[in-house]
């Protein structure tokens, strides 16, 4: 017999993981740089787009993945360089407003090499779904599922075991003493945004053969991908992840039980509510972070 | 204040004489659209000068719209009376939805405005018993007041430029006399301008409600103008529409409201005609793209607006001609755009 | 500091009075001595969420510019037709076609990509008496019919009773409805329910969703729940291919049947091999090489296929082809009666047995679509391409 909860929550898991990939993302260039990174769904994008076109051109999944990955991590560099180091040290909102205005730049500059029309990736490892609890969840779900946990534990053991994770983090602490010490803030934001590109691009990759690559993916990609920033306090990573699957779960059964156009308003009613009720994030205060 | 008084005698003639020009149904019905924008965008502006942004103002330009068109076609009211009313409504909200987000730190209060935006476009198109959903609302009734209807593009040009002065000559107003000190107190440091008793949050507040009202005003008017709405016009493409011709203009400066108004809606019609000459397989694919990128440089080289920036650039030329391209000069803690009031005049910096 | 901020201000001021006239001279204003040349302005949504409606129309607009050229116009008289990008807002398209009809002297206006659009269009085209032959498949824009607007694809209701001959020839009697929340998907559904009436079928449920929504599998679970023999899906890709993914993927085995939005390739490509076996009314453009020899529409059909692909490099669909039904009955007109905005209305109003790519058009002043379901099929996907469907 057909259920109707199981099936919401494994496919509230499923976006909520790319949500995941894509506030941590936000929260590492956070972190860094104070700056929040309105262009950062459109890395996912770019990435799942350049994926495609290699593909077109005939070269193997892996290689493409990993070629488009890398060309959007330059292109976050190339971001950082151009638009975010000349506005070093303007006000916050300008900051923001730049970032807005990459996007834009972003989604134009696709629309004009792409078009309009829809693009496909085909699944990591196809077959047919997986029978699960009751509801059907799509193998590539579970590439995404896997590829989330697996990239949080890989920023968890470079921000803490690595030494270049520890000058980032650092310098996230304190940019004066950072600077001091010879690491250089500057540098430390192109890497925050080199990395946050490539986070950002492996989300869209992964996620593409589900829902398909459009030109306007991003935008709602990284606003959903913000809120769960925002509900993990912006500044920690675990806290966006799970931030990232309880959007997806939130906007998974929203749409399930309560009229289905709704759940975008909900999405950011909730995003709302947070700001509103604890500036710094619901779970946030669990993990405040000594000065 | 004369000076600002005579600039505004000085543009009412030139607009009241602009008709006799410029006659078509279309330049006229562009720059009414213009004249929309020009209140909606200094509306923006006075937000700015209390440091705030706001990316849901296209929200409130269409809750005025829905507001008026509702109230005057299902109700039967007069839209003599629905344009107030739908502005006094929407300036209500406004109240409402700053009491909970002024207190924001000013990234959070531009989330918070983007967020509302978003909420409350989805409502336009979700409600379709009230809004007619995405196909929108249509007979909407013209307006008219006591004997005079206004049918024509050239009546409602004479109104509308009628409002967009008025909106310009009120916030002129509220900028050069106390709250505008006050304002640029909070605009310098909120906390300086606290220990100096100035009411932040109600400040804040009345300038919030008052730029929302603007734009309900005007949205309201469109209603009534075009008389057919759809939730298109006020998406969140539309508030970042908007902030781009403040940032334009200069996001503290309320004349600058006036400029990016004209020249943003302008470049449009420009790329739109010009561009398939040059490129004549592509439409207006251009559009956002070109957007996009003028943001960032307006924000990067030209923060204070465009026009000023450019003052300011040749000043620095003919004066200091090796301090071209010190944005790195700055100190950390500038805040060129949103905090001009400690900028001295000479463009440069120690 | 107060002078400083002052000046400036006037200064942006004079910039703003500089940049209205430059702007004004630049955007094109006023078209002076243009004389001799008939002008059609088109309004399409190049860009958008409609463009893969809208881009196809204006290539096929360009296309029968050059063609019309080429044939040095209509009597020795030069046509022009301007086109315009409405970038699927409603409001753009009116100004556009204010722009077309006052500045630029348009004798009529095609386009409307999106009903929206349309509405807006077909009002105006009321209150300026300019003939609008509308590109958009909402019922409402020929039902109650009006003066000056035409319609030239098949409407929604024709288009949905299209569908539900598949239905009654399947002997369904229940099905779930997952449609677009906008004009097309609630014209749908509006259509769908009255004939479900007519028929004793039962529609067990209807899920809307968003037309940016990437994932419908919420919506198919729910309807999964009430078993409908049939699942029937009215939007456009994205959505419809999403929705048969998703549907495939829970394991639903039952026919899929979509509207004639899906009637381009990118339907396919994005639904995979979920796309195998589903079923759609559409015009007979997709399948023109399939129908027989004595169907009148048949070298149209071919013809105009194969001219839109030499000329813009891909696959012609059904909704280029209402671009091409509007204006080439445009063109029909005035070579009929000149360019006379009154005469050529009268004249479309009466027109019969006009062959375009929606179908054989007989209009008439209670019918401005002039279309019935004779002139669509029922398509179905077999293998990546186009069969017609036979019970």
């Amino acid at each position: 017999m057909v259920s109707l909860l199981p099936q919401l929550i494994l496919t509230g898991l499923t976006v909520g993981s790319i949500y995941a990939l894509v506030a941590l993302g936000f929260v590492l260039i956070y972190n860094v740089t104070g700056i929040l990174n309105f262009a950062q769904g459109e890395f996912s994008m770019l990435g799942a787009l350049l994926c495609a076109t290699l593909l077109g051109w005939h070269l193997s999944l892996p290689l493409a993945a990993l070629v488009a990955v890398a060309a959007v991590c330059l292109i976050g560099a190339a971001m950082e360089r151009l638009t975010i180091e000349p506005a070093f040290g303007s006000h916050p909102l300008t900051l923001i407003i730049i970032t807005f205005g990459v996007s834009m730049a972003f989604r134009g500059l696709s629309l004009m090499i792409w078009g309009a029309d829809p693009y496909t990736l085909p699944e990591f490892t196809p077959g047919p779904a997986l029978q699960l609890l009751g509801g059907v969840l799509v193998r590539q779900a579970m590439w995404a599922i896997g590829l989330s946990i697996a990239v949080v534990l890989g920023l968890f053991l470079f921000f803490s075991r690595s030494v270049p994770g520890a000058a980032v983090r650092a310098c996230a602490d304190n940019a004066f003493a950072c600077r001091l010490l010879g690491i250089s803030p500057r540098r430390m934001s192109l890497v925050a945004f080199t990395l946050s590109a490539g986070l950002g691009a492996v989300a869209g990759i992964v996620i593409a053969p589900i829902t398909g690559a459009t030109y306007d993916m991003g935008l709602s990609l990284g606003l959903k991908g913000f809120v769960a920033a925002v509900i993990g306090g912006l500044t920690n990573a675990p806290a966006a992840v799970v931030g990232g699957y309880l959007v997806g779960l939130i906007e998974s059964l929203t749409t399930g039980y309560l009229t289905p156009g709704y759940s975008g308003a909900i999405t950011f009613l909730v995003l709302l509510l947070v700001l509103v009720i604890q500036r710094e994030g619901l779970l946030h205060a669990a993990q405040r972070r000594q000065a | 204040m004369s000076r600002d008084g005579w600039g505004l005698v000085l543009l009412a003639a030139i607009l009241a004489a602009l008709p006799l020009v410029a006659a078509t149904a279309y330049v006229l019905t562009l720059l009414n659209v213009i004249g929309l924008y020009v209140i909606v965008t200094v509306g923006l502006i006075l937000l700015g000068c209390s440091g705030q942004v706001s990316l849901g103002q296209a929200a409130f330009y269409g809750l005025g719209a829905y507001a008026s068109a509702l109230l005057s076609r299902d109700l039967g009211w007069s839209p003599g009376l629905t344009i107030p009313a739908a502005t006094l409504l929407v300036a209500a909200g406004a109240y409402l939805v700053g009491l909970p987000t002024l207190r924001l730190a000013e990234h959070f209060f531009v989330l918070a405005t983007l967020a509302v935006g978003i909420i409350v476009n989805v409502l336009m198109v979700q409600m379709v018993p009230l809004t007619g959903g995405a196909s929108g609302l249509r007979d909407i009734p013209p307006l008219q007041l006591g004997g005079l209807r206004f049918t024509s593009d050239l009546h409602y040009y004479y109104l509308i430029w009628a409002l967009a002065l008025l909106a310009l000559a009120v916030a002129r107003n509220i900028t050069s006399h106390r709250t505008g000190r006050a304002l640029r107190a909070i605009l310098g440091s909120e906390v300086g301008a606290a220990a100096l008793g100035v009411e932040v949050a109600r400040y804040r507040m009345q300038v919030f409600v008052l730029s929302a009202a603007y734009a309900a005003v005007a949205g309201a008017v469109y209603a009534h103008y075009i008389r057919f709405i759809s939730p298109s016009p006020f998406s969140l493409y539309a508030s970042l529409f908007f902030l781009i011709m403040a940032v334009v203009g200069g996001l503290t400066n309320i004349w600058g409201g006036l400029f990016g108004a004209v020249a943003v809606t302008l470049l449009d019609q420009v790329v739109r005609a010009q561009l398939p000459r040059v490129f004549p397989r592509v439409g207006g694919e251009y559009q956002t793209a070109i957007y996009g990128i003028l943001l960032v440089v307006i924000m990067i080289f030209f923060p204070s607006g465009i026009v000023r920036g450019t003052l300011d650039l040749r000043r620095a030329l003919v004066r200091v001609p090796h301090r071209i391209g010190t944005a790195r000069a700055r100190s950390p803690d500038r805040r060129p755009g949103l905090g001009d009031s400690p900028r001295p005049a000479d463009g440069g910096t120690p | 500091m107060k002078g400083t901020v002052k000046s400036t201000g006037r200064c942006e001021a004079i910039a703003a009075v500089v940049a209205v006239v430059g702007g004004l001279l630049l955007a094109g204003f006023p078209a002076l001595g243009q004389g001799a040349p008939i002008k059609i302005g088109t309004v399409f949504a190049v860009t958008g969420p409609a463009s893969s409606l809208g881009k196809p129309e204006k290539d096929t607009a360009t296309m029968l510019q050059s063609q019309l050229s080429s044939a040095g116009g209509i009597g020795g008289r030069p046509v022009q037709i301007i086109t315009y990008d409405s970038e699927s807002d409603p409001t753009k398209a009116v100004l556009l076609m204010k722009k077309a009809v006052t500045e630029d002297n348009a004798i009529a206006v095609v386009g409307g990509t999106t009903s929206p659009e349309s509405q807006a269009m077909a009002d105006y085209a009321m209150q300026a008496d300019v003939p609008f032959m509308s590109v958009a498949a909402s019922t409402t824009l020929s039902v109650p019919s009006r003066a000056w607007v035409f319609q030239m694809p098949q409407r929604n209701s024709i288009a949905a009773a299209k569908a539900m001959e598949y239905l009654v020839a399947i002997h369904a009697r229940t099905f779930a409805f997952l449609y677009r929340n906008d004009d097309f998907g609630q014209d749908g559904l509006v259509a769908m329910r009255a004939f479900a009436r007519q028929h004793g079928m039962t529609i067990v449920d209807t899920e809307p969703f968003a037309a940016t929504d990437t994932d419908l599998s919420a919506q198919v679970a729910r309807a999964r729940v009430h078993n409908p023999d049939v699942m029937v899906v009215w939007s456009t890709p994205p959505t419809a291919s999403i929705a048969a993914k998703n549907i495939r993927q829970l394991g639903m085995r039952v026919p899929i049947l979509e509207s004639h939005g899906i009637a381009n390739k990118a339907f396919i490509q994005l639904a995979g091999p979920a796309a195998e076996g589903v079923v759609f009314p559409a015009g007979k453009l997709l399948v023109a090489n399939q129908l027989p020899p004595e169907d009148p529409q048949r070298a149209l059909l071919l013809k105009y296929a194969r001219d839109f692909e030499a000329a813009n490099h891909y696959t012609a669909n059904t909704f280029g082809g209402h671009a091409y039904d509007g204006i080439t009955m445009l063109v029909d007109a005035i070579r009929h009666v000149g360019p006379d905005r009154a005469r050529i209305r009268e004249y479309l109003e009466h027109l019969r047995g006009f062959i375009g790519t929606g179908g054989i058009f007989n209009m008439s002043p209670q019918d401005h679509n002039g279309l019935t379901t004779r002139d669509m099929v029922l398509v179905v996907i077999h293998n990546g391409d186009w069969k017609i469907w036979k019970p």
